[in-house]
């Protein structure tokens, strides 16, 4: 049917001179038919497949391939605690502080803060100036009134980031209408880090009193701003601003025109929503998306042999490691530190690092990530593959012929998309080559995997972790401190290293932090509850048109200077 | 029984097994192994009571299960189907956002399931035991044999990738927005507001999933449409009817289809329903925002109240089908509704 008989169709349909029984027969038909014409034509208005490329985006225009469906959830500050969605947050929100590049993690910037905090001789007063002149996207004005209200309601609305206004400080207090208090519950060393956080940006109190929140007590049951900024609004002050949202479909952040810094070099970024990682590698091949989100090891290889494409890589803040009770119960012959040891021993690090994550990995020397502070220091301390070695502390342990039950998170990806049930077989195959120990494998449904392992009922297991902020004290403490997140899970409990990590975040002297963290990684090393397997590299396949684009370890895609050639 | 007894009857039976349905998936979801709380919450807050007490009250977990369901039923009755946990969203909105995308998908994908397999069944039939008939059944028996998720990546590798023919995964392309929301069914919208760009674009994105999804429909078709067709073409009947003289076509179109494409009707009825149900593989390779994926996703998660909602539509479209049948049938035969 022609455009022009639709035309006709549709006036009859609205002059009444259709019934509905020919309109569904005239809908079946169009669904019969165009389908069949559009695959054999190529589609109306379709370039020839040997125009390149086919499917031209504009300049001014970035689209990202990102699985929205299952990682996005919201841009609100107050709500937000998913990684994926850290790149749009930090174009459409702003905190106090920013680190451009992550792989130089102490190297934070003012962002709406104009200096870095003045901290007071005791160490618990922290001041910080504001930049002035600095609009909402509504045209308001922001002030330390805006920062207190957005904070507040992040504690009150307790929700995953909430610790970061809980746990540090015990008030904050708006000083002069540029200028913020905040007094801190104890010394801390990781100040910047955490204000670089994107749940701590400032957002438009005005404007998001008006549609739904609040920062009273309970905000967790009365804030309903998150439906207001989910059906495509923004309270931020970034360069971009949130103008559609549709996880299922697209999120829109167009430029703005009245940003306080250096204005965006795109109009607008587009994220689209495709979930399977073949398929979002193909869209950008094909020239209907610029840049694709997840890529798994094993096709970031064809991006390579590409010429149209490139592959945009740095370091990432995550590790993936293995979790071993250190209490003889649920532990058995694991809580045995001797046996845990050689275990470290067996494990074919390189093996896991260059076949299976096909060199997109390093090994760090245990729980903290490279490049923290401190991570260089204990290099020399990491486990290496020596089966003698392995043999021999598990013979010296004494604990005699044993199986392991190793539990996973079945149908489940590591940190960097590797397939866990292959990743936990090869650590089968190398454990299993002690002479004494086997391992059986428990897959797990991953919910329940993960009820357990928080409740310490697990023996053996492999977990991920990635960062809250970019400091090393927030790996040293959850997997060194007594009773304490990842260390809680294998009973872990060391008072040296408790004292350390008190010293530690106490210390505001840089080279005082790194050798009492070096110590404090040491020891860890030394007791072995946890042992690291790989800490992967961030990969992203983009057309070579995208310019000025990086991979961040906490922001995870930084867009900030992002540009496009023609 | 008169026919609105009969079925006034079935409406009862019909909102009888809802209520079942609902309980049965509220006790099951409550029975499995795992907490959402603890799916949803992070490492670094896991032990954090202060955020489990907010979270647990805000979904109301923090009651007996009994008295949740209670309430469930209720705001239910209000129209209120809940927060889904793992989205923080409401369950009525992704529901009502979803349910027309996946309507809208079966639809096409039993539209190519008809004109592919009805073809197909009736040239198998005609040629029993020749060479089209053998070609016709393996492909039919393709259809229904080969996996979803393995059809799906390679018509989007071969369409999509290589030969550039059609469009890859979503409902419309990059920065193409939906015409005014009538049923939430793209194609039907935009060809009502005239919005032949839109109208095209998203027929050109419907082409490959409903092949991957039709394909399984298309292969029962074929299959039962031929079984039925061999079986009618050797009655009494249409010996008759050639004996009159009538051509070979009318024979076939007029006399022997009419009875093979009952049985056929039936189960492509049945099957309707299994792919409203059934586009969980589908709906993920090609990004289509539908309820199978929203299923899965509540699912991995134990998003009970997404859960629930989702199995209460299903059952619903069910019951429906069935209710539609029954009536069917009873207006058909009489005889049914005395039984």
């Amino acid at each position: 049917m022609t455009d022009r008989k639709f035309q006709q169709y549709v006036e009859r349909l609205h002059s009444g001179r259709i019934n509905r029984r020919r309109l569904l027969g005239s809908v079946a038909a169009t669904a019969v038919v165009a389908p069949a014409l559009i695959a054999s034509n190529g589609g109306v208005g379709a370039a020839s497949p040997a125009a390149a490329p086919r499917r031209q985006i504009d300049a001014t225009t970035l689209v990202i391939a990102d699985n929205l469906r299952d990682t996005w959830i919201t841009l609100d500050p107050g709500w937000i605690y998913e990684i994926n969605s850290q790149a749009g947050m930090i174009l459409n929100y702003e905190p106090l502080y920013i680190l451009p590049d992550s792989s130089k993690p102490t190297e934070f910037e003012p962002l709406l803060a104009t200096d870095m905090p003045a901290v007071s001789d005791d160490g618990l007063e922290v001041t910080i100036p504001l930049r002035s002149g600095v609009k909402f996207h509504s045209g308001n004005e922001m002030t330390a009134d805006d920062l207190v209200f957005s904070w507040t309601r992040l504690k009150n609305i307790k929700f995953q980031a909430s610790f970061l206004a809980l746990d540090y400080w015990d008030s904050v207090e708006a000083v002069d209408p540029l200028t913020v208090k905040i007094t801190l519950k104890s010394p801390n060393a990781a100040i910047v880090p955490i204000l670089a956080s994107t749940p701590l940006s400032i957002s438009d109190s005005k404007l998001l009193k008006e549609n739904g929140a609040t920062d009273a007590e309970d905000a967790d049951q009365t804030d309903t701003a998150r439906e207001w900024i989910n059906a495509g609004n923004s309270a931020g002050t970034g360069p971009f601003k949130l103008t559609a949202w549709d996880i299922e479909g697209e999120v829109v952040l167009e430029k703005n025109p009245d940003y306080w810094g250096e204005p965006a070099k795109l109009d607008r970024i587009i994220w689209r929503n495709i979930v399977d990682p073949n398929s979002q590698l193909q869209a950008v091949q094909a020239g209907e998306a610029d840049l694709a989100y997840s890529l798994d090891p094993d096709i970031a290889g064809s991006v390579t042999e590409d010429e149209t494409l490139q592959l945009i890589t740095g370091p990432s803040l995550a590790i993936e490691y293995l979790a071993m009770h250190t209490q003889e119960d649920p532990g058995g012959p694991i809580a045995n530190a001797l046996v845990r040891r050689a275990i470290g021993h067996a494990i074919d690090y390189d093996g896991i690092i260059n076949d299976l994550m096909k060199g997109a990995a390093i090994q760090p020397a245990t729980i903290a990530p490279e490049p923290l502070l401190a991570t260089v220091e204990v290099q020399d301390q990491k486990y290496v593959t020596d089966l003698d070695m392995a043999q021999q502390l598990f013979e010296e342990s004494g604990v005699g012929p044993v199986e392991l039950t190793f539990s996973y998170a079945a149908g489940s990806f590591g940190e960097g998309g590797l397939d866990l049930e292959t990743l936990c077989t090869k650590l089968q195959a190398d454990i299993q080559q002690i002479d004494g120990l086997t391992v059986k494998l428990n897959p797990m449904d991953p919910a329940v995997r993960l009820e357990d392992y928080r409740a310490g009922k697990l023996q053996f297991t492999v977990s991920g972790w990635t960062p809250d902020y970019t400091d090393i004290h927030t790996y040293a403490e959850p997997f060194g401190r007594t009773d304490t997140a990842a260390a809680k899970r294998v009973g872990y409990s060391n008072p040296d290293v408790d004292a350390m990590l008190d010293a530690g975040i106490a210390e505001l002297d840089p080279a005082a932090r790194v050798a009492i963290y070096s110590d404090i990684l040491g020891q860890i090393i030394e007791d072995s509850a946890f042992l690291v397997l790989y800490q992967p590299l961030d990969q992203k396949a983009a057309r070579t048109t995208v310019q000025d684009v990086a991979t961040h370890s906490v922001y995870m895609l930084f867009l900030r200077n992002a540009s496009k050639t023609e | 029984m008169g026919l609105w007894a009969f079925i006034a009857r079935r409406v009862i039976l019909a909102l009888f097994v809802l209520i079942v349905v609902s309980i049965a998936t509220f006790l099951l979801a409550h029975a499995v192994p795992g907490d959402p709380i603890t799916a949803i919450m992070s490492d670094r807050q896991a032990n954090n009571m202060e955020v489990r007490a907010a979270l647990e009250r805000r979904w109301g977990l923090d009651k007996p299960i009994p008295v949740q369901y209670f309430y469930y039923v209720g705001n239910l009755l209000r129209g209120d189907w809940g927060e889904s946990i793992s989205r923080r969203t409401p369950v009525a909105q992704e529901l009502r956002a979803r349910v027309p995308a996946t309507i809208e998908l079966t639809f096409y994908a039993l539209a190519f399931a008809i004109i592919v397999g009805v073809p197909l069944g009736i040239v198998s039939a005609l040629n029993h035991d020749r060479w089209p008939d053998h070609l016709s059944r393996f492909i039919t028996l393709l259809g229904t044999s080969v996996p979803v998720f393995w059809l799906g990546l390679l018509l989007l590798y071969v369409f999509f990738y290589r030969l550039e023919w059609l469009p890859g995964p979503g409902r419309l392309d990059v920065g193409m927005q939906a015409p005014p929301e009538i049923t939430g069914m793209i194609t039907f919208d935009a060809l009502v507001t005239g919005d032949w760009t839109v109208l095209f674009a998203a027929l050109k994105r419907l082409v490959l999933p409903s092949i991957v999804l039709g394909s399984f429909a298309m292969g029962i078709v074929a299959r039962m449409l031929r079984s039925s067709l061999l079986s009618s073409l050797g009655d009494d009947y249409v010996r008759t009817a050639r004996a009159k003289g009538l051509g070979e076509r009318s024979v076939v179109i007029g006399h022997a289809m009419r009875n093979a494409l009952i049985p056929t009707v039936t189960v492509l009825g049945l099957t309707m329903a299994g792919l409203l149900a059934g586009a969980v593989l589908t709906e993920t390779i090609f990004s289509w925002p539908g309820v199978g994926s929203f299923a899965v996703s509540a699912a991995l998660k134990l998003d009970y109240p997404a859960l629930l909602g989702v199995t209460l539509i299903v059952a619903t479209i069910y019951v429906l089908v069935n209710l539609f049948v029954d009536i069917v049938y009873g207006l058909l035969d009489p005889r049914i509704r005395s039984t």
